[in-house]
């Protein structure tokens, strides 16, 4: 069967929704779920097909939302759809040409839905110059791949080179440092709509990650590249993580939270790149799955929560306490701190042992593993730490008086997933690393092991049984110290009111002093600010700049209706092409 | 008024009394516009709130600080928690003499002796020298107890016990040598219209020892660096609008003792005392104890001319208006009161603690949360003279 | 030798402890002979309550509208001459720890509520001691300030002297204690 069938119903919401918005969004929903219950049948085929599950899931949760949350825009249903579209060919391609035109797609519909908002054309069009960067790299190593193999189809390639290109074209897209401008910008400008975040952040970056997986499985390994891209991973791994601490605005956290998290998972395919040894390569390609999925689910939950508040800075936020949106929001939040049971703690669990195991390994690759899983531990400290600041100010300080936070079941529906997926990774994961314990009482099947050999076991977690454990000690002590004797008593504050607070910049202080010699803090008590000079963003000033002055040489210099320079850029640019392709060969 | 006249402003600007600006030679038909202190809305900063009733504080006062979590952004404060109406008005000097007495029980013989100025001002009472001698000795009596009051706040604010205890001991002596001479430790029923109460002959013998212990304690304090440390750089005012130590200390020669002539230091040699410093708490603690020297001089000099005291029948005016100035511990204080009748029609004040307590929100800016006592205590404000109206 | 006024031991040493050891014993005796107790016990609120204070008081006090003279007073308990400590007498910096509240100064409007806080934010037992004549009557000033509880004893004065506060505070730890 050929599996491009699963386009039709997408096509046909996709039509839909100039007519019906909410026909659209519902249409979404059921064309995801086919797709859904195709990737659970045939998931034992292809490891990759599990990203279809995983763009399912996101892409039922974050319609549902929309149902309720689409009323403003005119022109948000069609490009959602026609987003969603181009995700769904990409997922689907056969061939090159075919991935090529679905990455098109999604990038000029999500071009279209940051220009929704006209009142700031600049992220819009920012958005768009490194979409089609990441494209001509894209169509560069696509290019360059056929040459070497003489088809567009997804066959091996026998030399490392395009998939560097192509990696490259894709860490713009996953938003790794120093490329998160593709869709930090815009989020960080408030240009896009939360259901738009979303799609941003969960999906387009896991067309990243489905990308690079897809051409690294079809790529020679390399040590080198590898380690580069494992060096880079850890890096915005950790700094993403500070800065998601010191983040005052909802939406710039969940930002850097992807930078974060999409680092990790470039830790795990630069493992993937050094080809290490068969078994550990399944395990770090299920590693990379299970990553992908925590954060895609965690996140658009998250994007979503935010939306449904009344503000984007942490301590503006007027709802009221709901424990509804609460318990989804501390799921998923758990999620993405890497906390078990839920799904986020087995991956960054599996993402640790692979380094682990790899530090063990008699290589020099041994000393990098080593330095970058601590690197990765301290950041999800860190992001844990982060985490907390978004529940307690997006949901557990809140006394305001405002409504109730809207439209939260597609939340809590994300929350219970992650927390669902976590107790059911057993099934999920390769059947190879599923065992059990029957010395200390866990059964066959339930068992979760990381393997340096076919036969030796280096770790085991059973994410059950830790759920397990936690409810039953919450029990037995609920049983023998009875419910708590809370003594409530009106606070003293110096004999009025409560009229101080606590903000989420006091929250993220000690970081700001702990680290302030990477964040630049300024802790010069006279100035006014006591901030943190975010390196990230001058980071993308300049770039944005740069790009600017590029661009506007070029067309005084180019384009400025001189054919004789035309032409002689024409013809350079043969040249270089052909230099290049012989040099390489 | 027998000394000041409603015109354009001459001398030094002092501070709001009623409608009117004083200034140190007339008073000024306007409104002293205080620098509202203006703090910049950001969402990096958050409020700390002290007070009004904690234990860092002796009386009620609520302090807002705009803070990152150490440091000072900006401070406002709501000094009227307490505020007291008092029932002055239409009331005849003698009767509203004890009320006046209650505003501020740390400075009684000041805002006394003050009030009395003016009252004395408007009925145009000549006084003798016995009387002049004899409230300069209970003014700087005072001043001498309240700044070793203020000095052994901030030993207390530093956790600093023997110079603490040491200094409350000699405040402690002080007080009881008033209550010996005067029958009362805090002046009251001492002052009254044209008369005094006290027989002050052997004061100043009996403050020798307190002087030199003072100076002992003051010498080791200044020598002890990690309290030194605490005062340096805290609290610099840049204001010229304050009075009082809080000026003199930096370097403003501001000082009612020498341009108000209803009492007459300046024929006791008296000049004042000034630090050029930079402002800060240190300088404000120098200045302090270089008082209390000199104001243990200023008692020996004044006890000399103390002579035998006759109460004569004055002439006395029953309408009038007066202004009545001294230099209270912590600055000019000053009564302006109109007169009916021999009732008080009208009366406003100018009170050092009012006129500072701006200076002092303004000066804790970029200070952390451990300066604020060693700089508030400094400052010597007393909040029941600012928390008070009159009706 | 006398080492209270050796003004040369005391210049030599710049060791605070010493210089401390060099003031011992400063404290009166209390001067029974002369002094004249004046405090009111209010009998009623005697009565109503046991309150076992047997060793230690713990005291907390609120200026609701004072002048300044008794807290000056009331601190000045804690100084050498009277020192509180030794009668198991201590101030706290917040009514959560404080047995006794003392209330200093007049009746003012935006106080009763300071006073009603710190009065229900102490732990029970608790008793409340009224402090100089504007919190027994409101004296010249005003009227007495507004309270939920009872004050145990009265100390008048205006300001009373540091010892008759000590005698109140005492004879309300007396009081409480039988």
């Amino acid at each position: 069967m050929n599996q491009l069938i699963l386009l039709i119903p997408f096509a046909i919401a996709l039509l839909t929704s100039v007519v019906s918005k909410k026909i659209s969004y519902i249409s979404l929903i059921i064309s995801s779920l086919i797709l859904g219950v195709y990737a659970i049948i045939y998931t034992g085929i292809n490891e990759l097909t599990f990203f279809y599950l995983i763009a399912s899931i996101v892409i039922i949760v974050s319609s549902w939302y929309s149902i309720r949350y689409d009323k403003k825009y005119r022109w948000l249903a069609p490009l959602f759809a026609s987003a969603v579209f181009g995700i769904i060919i990409i997922l689907l391609s056969y061939n090159s040409l075919q991935f090529l035109a679905g990455w098109e797609l999604m990038s000029i519909s999500g071009y279209l839905m940051i220009g929704l908002n006209k009142n700031k054309a600049n992220p819009a069009f920012i958005f768009s110059a490194f979409s089609e960067l990441s494209t001509v790299l894209l169509i560069a190593g696509m290019a360059y791949a056929y040459v070497l193999t003489g088809t567009f189809n997804f066959v091996l390639i026998p030399s490392i080179m395009p998939l560097i290109l192509m990696s490259v074209g894709f860490f713009i897209k996953m938003g790794i440092v120093p490329f998160m401008i593709a869709d930090w910008l815009p989020i960080a400008h408030r240009n896009a709509p939360s259901n738009a975040s979303a799609i941003f952040s969960a999906l387009m970056t896991l067309m990243g990650v489905f990308g690079l997986i897809k051409f690294t499985l079809l790529s020679p390994g390399s040590m080198s590249l590898g380690v580069v891209l494992m060096g880079i991973g850890a890096f915005s791994v950790f700094f993403a993580a500070l800065f998601e601490y010191v983040s005052e605005s909802t939406k710039l956290l969940l930002g850097y939270s992807t930078i974060e998290n999409n680092g990790a998972i470039l830790v795990a395919v630069g493992l993937l790149i050094t080809n290490l040894s068969g078994i550990m390569d399944v395990f770090i390609i299920y590693t990379i799955l299970m990553l992908s999925l925590a954060h895609s689910i965690s996140k658009t939950g998250l994007f979503l929560m935010s939306g449904s508040l009344d503000s984007e800075d942490m301590d503006t936020i007027n709802n009221s306490k709901d424990p509804t949106s609460t318990l989804g929001n501390i799921l998923v939040s758990a999620s993405l701190s890497g906390l078990l049971p839920t799904i986020g703690g087995v991956a960054i669990w599996m993402l640790l042992e692979t380094l682990f195991i790899t530090a063990t390994i008699s290589s020099w690759i041994a000393i990098p593993a080593l330095i970058i899983g601590s690197l990765i531990a301290l950041g999800e400290g860190i992001v844990s730490g982060a985490m907390i600041k978004f529940i307690s100010f997006t949901q557990l300080f809140r006394n305001g008086k405002a409504k109730k936070p809207t439209n939260i079941y597609p939340i809590l529906f994300a929350g219970i997933l992650v927390f669902a997926l976590g107790l059911g990774s057993v099934l999920i994961i390769n059947p190879a690393f599923i065992t059990g314990l029957i010395k200390v009482g866990i059964p066959n099947g339930l068992l979760i092991q990381s393997l340096t050999s076919s036969k030796t076991t280096f770790g085991a977690i059973a994410p059950i049984f830790i759920a397990i454990f936690i409810s039953i000690f919450t029990l037995l002590a609920l049983v023998f110290f009875r419910k708590p004797k809370i003594r409530r008593s009106p606070v003293w504050n110096n004999g009025i009111e409560d009229m101080a607070g606590y903000t989420s910049f006091a929250f993220a202080n000690n970081m700001r002093i702990m680290m302030g010699k990477i964040l630049q803090t300024n802790t010069d008590t006279s100035s006014k600010d006591n901030a943190t000079r975010n390196i990230f963003w001058d980071l993308i000033v300049k770039y944005a700049k740069l790009y600017q002055n590029i661009a506007r040489s070029l067309t005084w210099n180019i384009m400025n209706s001189s054919i004789r320079s035309y032409v002689s850029y024409l013809v350079i640019a043969f040249i270089f092409v052909i230099v290049f392709v012989t040099l390489t060969n | 008024m027998r000394l000041y006249s409603y015109d354009g402003p001459s001398g030094r600007k002092i501070g709001e009394i009623g409608d009117y600006t004083l200034y140190s030679e007339t008073l000024v038909r306007e409104k002293s516009v205080i620098k509202p202190y203006v703090t910049k809305e950001s969402n990096t900063a958050f409020n700390f709130i002290y007070g009004p009733s904690t234990g860092g504080l002796i009386e009620s006062t609520l302090f807002n600080i705009l803070t990152t979590g150490e440091s000072i952004k900006g401070m406002t404060s709501d000094p009227m928690f307490k505020l007291r109406e008092l029932k002055v008005l239409g009331k005849n000097v003698k009767d509203a003499m004890p009320i006046i007495e209650r505003i501020n029980g740390s400075f009684t013989a000041s805002h006394s002796i003050a009030f009395l100025g003016a009252v004395e001002d408007a009925m145009e009472i000549e006084l003798d020298e016995y009387i002049l001698m004899g409230r300069i000795i209970e003014l700087e009596l005072e001043r001498i107890r309240n700044h070793l009051h203020v000095i052994a706040r901030m030993c207390e604010a530093a956790a600093f016990g023997v110079p603490y205890n040491n200094l409350f001991y000699m405040r402690e002596k002080i007080n009881r040598l008033i209550e010996e001479y005067s029958g009362h430790r805090f002046f009251h029923n001492v002052n009254r219209i044209g008369e005094i109460d006290i027989d002050l002959i052997g004061v100043s013998k009996s403050l020798e020892n307190i002087c030199n212990d003072a100076k002992n304690t003051y010498d080791s304090l200044r020598d002890s660096k990690i309290f030194v440390d605490r005062l340096l750089d805290n609290g610099v005012v840049k204001d010229l609008d304050c009075i009082g130590p809080v000026a003199r200390g930096c370097g403003y020669p501001y000082d009612a003792r020498v341009d108000s002539t209803t009492l007459p230091y300046t024929e006791l040699g008296f000049s004042p005392v000034i630090e050029k410093g930079k402002g800060d708490a240190m300088d404000r603690f120098i200045i302090r104890f270089e008082e209390i020297q000199q104001s243990t001089e200023i008692i020996g000099e004044a006890e000399k001319r103390l002579k035998k005291h006759t109460t004569r029948p004055y002439h006395m005016e029953n309408e009038g208006e007066g202004l009545g100035r001294v230099e209270s511990p912590s600055g000019d204080l000053t009564y302006l009161i109109k007169l009916n009748e021999g009732k008080i029609n009208e009366i406003s004040m100018l009170t050092p603690s009012k006129v500072n307590l701006p200076v002092f929100l303004n000066s804790t800016r970029g200070n952390v949360f451990t300066d604020f006592h060693f700089n508030w205590e400094s400052f010597g404000i007393w909040i029941s003279e600012i928390a008070v109206g009159f009706i | 030798m006398d080492f209270r006024d050796s003004g040369g031991f005391y210049m030599k040493t710049n060791n605070w402890f010493l210089k401390g050891l060099t003031k011992l014993g400063r404290t009166e005796k209390f001067p029974s002979e002369k002094f004249e107790a004046k405090s009111q016990v209010n009998e009623k609120v005697k009565s109503e309550k046991f309150m076992p204070f047997n060793k230690s008081l713990h005291l907390y006090s609120i200026d609701s509208g004072a002048c300044g003279a008794c807290n000056m007073e009331l601190q000045a308990i804690s100084t050498p001459h009277y020192d509180m400590n030794r009668l198991g007498l201590f101030f706290t910096n917040t009514p959560r720890h404080a047995d006794a509240l003392i209330i200093l100064g007049v009746h003012s409007e935006r106080m009763v509520e300071v006073l009603e806080k710190a009065y229900n934010a102490m732990p029970k037992p608790k008793l409340i001691i009224s402090l100089g004549d504007c919190a027994l009557s409101g004296g010249l000033i005003g009227e007495c300030p507004e309270i939920s509880g009872k004050s145990v004893v009265n100390i008048p004065g205006c300001p009373p002297n540091p010892y008759a506060i000590l005698e109140g505070i005492i004879k309300a730890k007396e009081v409480s204690s039988k």
